[in-house]
């Protein structure tokens, strides 16, 4: 059965991500060797702060209350953007992640759709698995993976909420603001295998005059075995309950917004 | 980056980065309890071991280990769960242990999502071992009775 569609989603971002253990070996100045695999196509570089380790587990009483331990600096290594000319696709490496975002630059601009996304991260990928195999002698250890749909939906007034959203509906209450997470844990044969975790955030621009809400659908969670095709398999898998989720919890006044096609 | 939440959904966006939309969310982190700055400390400690530690070959608890650790640490404890204690592994690897109200329960992270858990009874003598990659259900079901029993004792 097909996947539900829209002419005009209102996607802003898309990430594909794989989380592995970082090799013994890897220090910083090999961050050099690494852009040299991606450069011709993302020839911008960037630092950014590194990212925290994600896993997730199951059997916790509220996970969405989960508290953080802080216990000294990671690593000291950096983040690095390696972002592509037209600054449409970005790729986030360090030792242990490798993402691809894929972001709207400007308003029209055509969403080039998860399979092409998802070709080229599995390009990226085995890239550098085979970096890794052959500096280390340690292929990627995928211990998570994720997706990411990042909607922007403007907005004026939280009110409206309800036609848009199946999820929250207000009735009388004046909104001023929503911060809301969900989670959804996935299971196959009864066996937790991923989590979903929806966002509602209420976001404006920095002069006040544009509002609007930012839903965000992640899927993450350990792949099957540690091995890119896997990843890839775990990653697809969530694509697809993400867009059927994302029907499920719009209305179809959103869709005929959206132009829904199927 | 954005400002969006570290508990579990979009941290890896970089969507505020372009499009000017800010979030109107202040993020408070809840405590819980007095011993949760010491086992912070300690988990600093462990990750600071210098080599050879234990007289031996011994290397620091690996940052991924600790990680985990910590992450289970933060989800899947029950609110009224005594302390954990942190034992080092020689070879990178990490205990959480509680040894009270008549219960050994030992969480051995060989890795992230590779992790032996075992429960001694010391009352029947009774023995479970199982080992867990995401599904922490029985464990939890371990810690809630362990939990009980102590509240009992203090009732007692």
């Amino acid at each position: 059965m097909s996947l539900p569609s829209f002419d005009n989603p209102p996607l802003e971002e898309v990430v594909l991500g794989a989380q592995f253990s970082s090799p013994e070996g890897f220090n910083s100045t090999h961050n050099g060797q690494v852009w040299s695999l991606f450069g011709q196509e993302f020839p911008i570089v960037q630092d950014q702060p590194r990212l925290e380790p994600q896993f997730e587990v199951f059997g916790g009483q509220s996970p969405q209350q989960g508290i953080r331990l802080d216990f000294g600096p990671p690593p000291l290594r950096n983040r690095l953007w390696f972002v592509s000319n037209d600054q449409s696709h970005l790729l986030q490496f360090q030792d242990d992640r490798l993402l691809l975002n894929w972001r709207k630059r400007k308003e029209g601009e055509q969403y080039p759709r998860y399979e092409t996304i998802s070709d080229k991260f599995s390009e990226y990928l085995g890239r550098l698995d085979s970096f890794y195999s052959s500096k280390y002698q340690m292929p990627l250890r995928i211990n998570q993976a994720e997706i990411s749909y990042i909607n922007i939906i403007p907005m004026e007034n939280y009110r409206e909420i309800g036609e848009l959203l199946s999820l929250v509906r207000p009735s009388s209450v004046e909104l001023e603001g929503i911060n809301a997470n969900f989670g959804e844990v996935i299971r196959r044969d009864t066996k937790p295998v991923a989590r979903i975790t929806y966002e509602l955030q209420s976001v404006s621009t920095v002069d006040g005059r544009k509002r609007a809400l930012r839903l965000s659908l992640t899927y993450r969670g350990k792949p099957l075995l540690e091995n890119i095709d896997s990843t890839l398999d775990f990653i697809s898998n969530g694509r697809d309950l993400i867009v059927k989720r994302f029907c499920d919890i719009t209305t179809s006044k959103a869709h005929g917004l959206w132009r829904r096609t199927s | 980056m954005t400002n969006s939440s570290n508990r579990g959904g979009s941290s890896v966006s970089v969507l505020n980065d372009h499009t000017g939309f800010q979030a109107h969310r202040v993020l408070v982190d809840w405590h819980r309890g007095d011993w949760w700055d010491k086992l912070q400390a300690r988990f600093k400690e462990l990750t600071s071991l210098p080599r050879g530690w234990d007289g031996y070959a011994g290397v620091p608890v690996a940052w991924d280990n600790a990680s985990f650790a910590a992450k289970l640490i933060g989800t899947i404890l029950p609110q009224n769960c005594p302390e954990p204690s942190l034992v080092p592994g020689a070879d990178g690897t990490l205990q959480i242990e509680w040894h009270q109200n008549s219960f050994d329960i030992e969480l051995d992270i060989l890795g992230p999502n590779n992790v032996i858990a075992t429960r001694y009874n010391l009352v029947t003598d009774e023995t479970n071992e199982v080992h867990v990659e995401t599904d922490f259900s029985e464990v939890v079901c371990w810690l809630d009775a362990m939990s009980e029993a102590g509240a009992e004792i203090e009732a007692a």
